[in-house]
C-alpha cells in the first residue's frame, strides 16, 4: 500500500476520533455479551459478524494510529497497520453491517458499532473500495441538490399524472392540487422517495386529512449516509432543511424511510422545525378523527416489522401498532419484539447492493420471527424493509404478504363521500 | 540491595502510580471532554427511566448481562461489588472510619471472603477467555490485566488471611497497626516503612503485592479498566 494512501487514511482516522469514538474506543471490554446480538451472526455464525468482532477491526486501527499503546505496544491491544488485507476485513466489517444497532442496545456499555462502522465505511471511500452503486447514488443526490431547477417542471409533470391516482381513489372532482409543491406557508413539508408509492399513499392520507401540505422536489433517502460519506450526507440532508426553511414549513414529514427518518430527526441537530415520520402523522390523522379507517376489515393474521431506525433508534414503536390494530382482527406480535426486534438485514444500504444471498443467510432471524407469528401479512414502515422482506420471502418461500403501513391504511380508508 | 528495591516499590513507586492514576485519567478526561462532540443524538429507545436512574441502573445492574448470560451476570456483580469492599478494607488500612464499622467487624470486611470471592471472579473471566467465541475476540491485554488482578489478589487474600489466621502471634507476624502506619505515613507525605513490615520475613510478599498493586493502578487508565469512569459517559449517549 503506497504511504500516501497510508496518510490519507490515518488522517481519516484522526478527523474522526469525536467524543462518542474515544469513548468506545477506550470502554469496550470485549466481554462478548454483544456477541450473538446480530443478524447477520444468527445467520451466519462467524467472528467477523459479531458486533465486537466488526468494532474490533477498526478499534484495532485506531489503537494503532491514535494511541501511544498502539504505537509502543501494537501486540498490547492487537493494534493493526493499514493495508490491503487490513482494509478487505474493513470492508467485510462494514458491509455486513446494517446499522440497526441492536448490538447497542444489547451492549453493557451502549457502544454503538454503526458510529464505529461510519469510520470503516469511510476509509473505504477514501481507499476507493467503498460500493460504487451507493456513491453514484449519493453523487447523483448531490447533483439534483445542486441543480434543483433543473429538474423542477419535468417532476411537477411526473407529479400532476400521480395526482389522478389520488382523485380517483377518493373520488374528488378534480386531480388538480391534489399534490401541492412549492406552496408557501405549509403545515407540512412532506418529503417521498423516488417511488410512485412513496408519494400517492401518503396524498390520499393528506388529502383525506385535509391536511396543508406541499410536497418536496428532494427524496428523503440519504445516500450519502448509507454510503458512509459524512460530507455527502449533510448535504443531502441539508437540500431538504433549506427548502423547509424557504417554504417556512412547521413540520418536515419524512416517508416511510426509516434512516431519511432518523437523519433529520437526530443527527442533524436542532431544526427550525419539527420532523416527523409519516407513520407518527397518520396515527395523530386517526386518533384525532381526520382520518376514518374501516375497523377489523382485515382478518388475515397480521404483524409488524419495527424498522430499526424507527423502533429502536427512532423510538416510534406505538403510533404504528395502534393504526394496524384498528384495521386488523387478528394481530401477532413478533418475539422478539419492539428494541429487541431483529433487523430484516437489507439496513445501510445493503438492500441497494448485489448480496441477495448474503442478505437471505442474514435475514434468517427475520424469517424465523415471521414463520413463528403465523401471519400472513408483514407490515412495516421502511422502503429498505419493504425490499429487504419480499427478499426473505422469496429466498425461504413464505406464504406472506408484505405492505407499507401507508399502503395498509390507504387499502382501509373509509372514504368520505366526495364534496 | 532487595531492601532498596523493595524501599522503591512500598514508598516512591506508590506515589508514581497514585500520580499516574489520577494525572491519567484527569488527562483522559480532559482528551474526551475536549474532543469534538456529536450534533446530533445517539439514543436509543424507548427511555424507560429518567437518564441519571436509567445510566446508574445500566451501569451498576448490568441489566443487558442478565439477560444474556445469568452466570456470567452473577460474577460481573459479584466482582464489582467485593471490589467496592475490597476498597473499603484499604482504607481501613490507612486508620479506623466510624461509618465504615456502622457493621462492627475486624479489618477486612467480610472476613476474607472478599478477597476469595475476587479471586473465583476473576479466574472465571480468565477462563470464559479460554473458551470459543470469547477466545476469538479477545487480546493479549485482556489477559494480562485478569491475570495481573488475579496475582495482586492472590497475594493481598494470602496476607490478610494469614495474618487472621495467626492473629495473636505466630509464623505470619505483620499486624495490622503496621499496614496503618505505613499507609498513613504515605498519606501525610512522611513516608516509613514500619519495622513490622520490614523486618518480618514476608516483606517480600507485601512488596509483591504493592508492587503489582502499582501496576494495577498504573494501567487503569490507559486500558479497558478505564470503563470504570467511561461506562457512565457511554451510556449516558445513549440516553442523550
Amino acid at each position: 500500500m503506497e504511504k500516501e494512501k497510508i496518510q490519507e487514511l490515518k488522517s481519516i482516522l484522526k478527523s474522526r476520533l469525536n467524543r462518542p469514538l474515544r469513548y468506545y474506543t477506550d470502554t469496550c471490554t470485549r466481554c462478548g455479551i454483544c456477541y450473538d446480538s446480530c443478524h447477520a451472526f444468527y445467520g451466519i455464525p462467524k467472528k467477523e459478524y459479531s458486533p465486537v468482532g466488526r468494532a474490533e477491526v477498526v478499534r484495532k486501527l485506531l489503537k494503532k494510529y491514535t494511541r501511544p499503546s498502539g504505537f509502543l505496544f501494537p501486540y498490547w491491544g492487537d493494534a493493526m497497520k493499514l493495508g490491503d488485507a487490513v482494509l478487505d476485513q474493513v470492508f467485510e466489517a462494514a458491509w455486513s453491517c446494517t446499522g440497526c444497532r441492536r448490538c447497542m442496545v444489547n451492549c453493557p456499555f451502549g457502544i454503538d458499532t454503526g458510529q464505529i462502522m461510519g469510520v470503516a465505511k469511510h476509509l473505504l471511500i477514501e481507499n476507493g473500495t467503498a460500493p460504487e452503486e451507493l456513491i453514484m447514488l449519493a453523487d447523483a443526490a448531490v447533483e439534483k441538490g445542486k441543480s434543483i431547477d433543473q429538474f423542477k417542471e419535468g417532476y411537477k409533470q411526473v407529479i400532476h399524472d400521480l395526482e389522478k391516482e389520488v382523485q380517483k381513489k377518493l373520488n374528488l372532482p378534480s386531480p388538480d392540487g391534489l399534490i401541492p409543491m412549492e406552496k408557501q406557508g405549509a403545515d407540512i413539508l412532506y418529503v417521498g422517495l423516488a417511488g410512485a408509492h412513496s408519494i400517492v399513499n401518503p396524498a390520499i392520507i393528506f388529502n383525506a386529512a385535509k391536511a396543508n401540505w406541499t410536497l418536496s422536489f428532494f427524496e428523503a433517502v440519504n445516500f450519502g449516509f448509507f454510503a458512509g460519506d459524512p460530507d455527502k450526507t449533510n448535504f443531502i440532508a441539508q437540500r431538504i432543511i433549506k427548502e423547509a426553511m424557504a417554504l417556512n414549513v412547521k413540520e418536515v414529514v419524512i416517508v416511510e424511510c426509516g434512516t431519511a427518518f432518523r437523519i433529520l430527526r437526530a443527527l442533524m441537530g436542532k431544526l427550525p422545525f419539527r420532523v416527523s415520520s409519516i407513520v407518527e402523522v397518520i396515527h395523530r390523522y386517526v386518533e384525532e378523527g381526520k382520518v376514518k379507517l374501516n375497523k377489523n376489515s382485515v382478518s388475515e393474521p397480521v404483524t409488524y416489522h419495527d424498522p430499526c431506525q424507527l423502533g429502536r433508534n427512532g423510538g416510534v414503536f406505538e403510533e404504528p401498532r395502534a393504526v394496524i390494530r384498528k384495521i386488523v382482527s387478528d394481530y401477532r406480535e413478533m418475539s422478539p419484539t419492539r428494541e429487541q426486534n431483529w433487523c430484516c438485514g437489507g439496513g445501510g444500504g445493503l438492500v441497494a447492493l448485489d448480496n441477495e444471498d448474503f442478505r437471505i443467510k442474514t435475514g434468517k432471524a427475520k424469517k424465523d420471527q415471521i414463520v413463528a407469528t403465523g401471519a400472513k401479512i408483514v407490515v412495516t414502515a421502511c422502503e429498505n424493509c419493504v425490499s429487504q422482506l419480499k427478499t426473505i420471502k422469496g429466498g425461504y418461500g413464505l406464504d406472506i404478504e408484505v405492505k407499507y403501513l401507508s399502503e395498509l391504511v390507504c387499502e382501509n380508508l373509509a372514504i368520505q363521500s366526495s364534496e | 540491595m532487595w531492601s532498596k528495591v523493595f524501599y522503591f516499590t512500598m514508598v516512591p513507586m506508590v506515589y508514581a502510580a497514585v500520580a499516574i492514576f489520577i494525572g491519567g485519567l484527569i488527562f483522559k478526561l480532559a482528551v474526551v471532554l475536549f474532543s469534538k462532540r456529536f450534533k446530533g443524538s445517539l439514543a436509543t429507545y424507548p427511555k424507560r427511566l429518567p437518564r441519571p436512574v436509567g445510566v446508574a441502573v445500566e451501569a451498576l445492574a448490568v441489566p443487558s448481562a442478565f439477560k444474556k448470560d445469568k452466570v456470567f451476570w452473577l460474577f460481573i456483580l459479584a466482582f464489582h461489588i467485593s471490589f467496592f469492599l475490597l476498597f473499603i478494607g484499604h482504607l481501613e488500612l490507612i486508620r479506623e472510619f466510624k461509618w465504615i464499622q456502622l457493621i462492627p467487624h475486624e479489618v477486612f470486611l467480610g472476613a476474607g471472603a472478599v478477597g476469595i470471592v475476587l479471586i473465583i471472579s476473576v479466574l472465571y473471566f480468565l477462563f470464559r477467555r479460554f473458551r470459543s467465541p470469547w477466545r476469538e475476540i479477545s487480546v493479549p491485554e485482556d489477559f494480562f490485566i485478569l491475570i495481573l488482578l488475579f496475582l495482586t489478589m492472590f497475594l493481598g487474600s494470602h496476607l490478610h488471611l494469614s495474618a487472621r489466621f495467626y492473629a495473636g502471634g505466630g509464623a505470619f507476624d505483620i499486624p495490622i497497626e503496621a499496614y496503618r502506619e505505613y499507609l498513613s505515613s504515605l498519606l501525610a507525605l512522611k513516608p516509613v516503612v514500619p519495622d513490622g513490615i520490614a523486618y518480618s520475613p514476608h516483606y517480600v510478599l507485601v512488596a509483591l503485592h504493592i508492587f503489582l498493586a502499582n501496576l494495577v493502578l498504573i494501567l487503569i487508565p490507559f486500558s479497558k479498566v478505564v470503563h470504570m469512569v467511561f461506562a457512565f459517559l457511554s451510556l449516558d449517549l445513549k440516553r442523550k
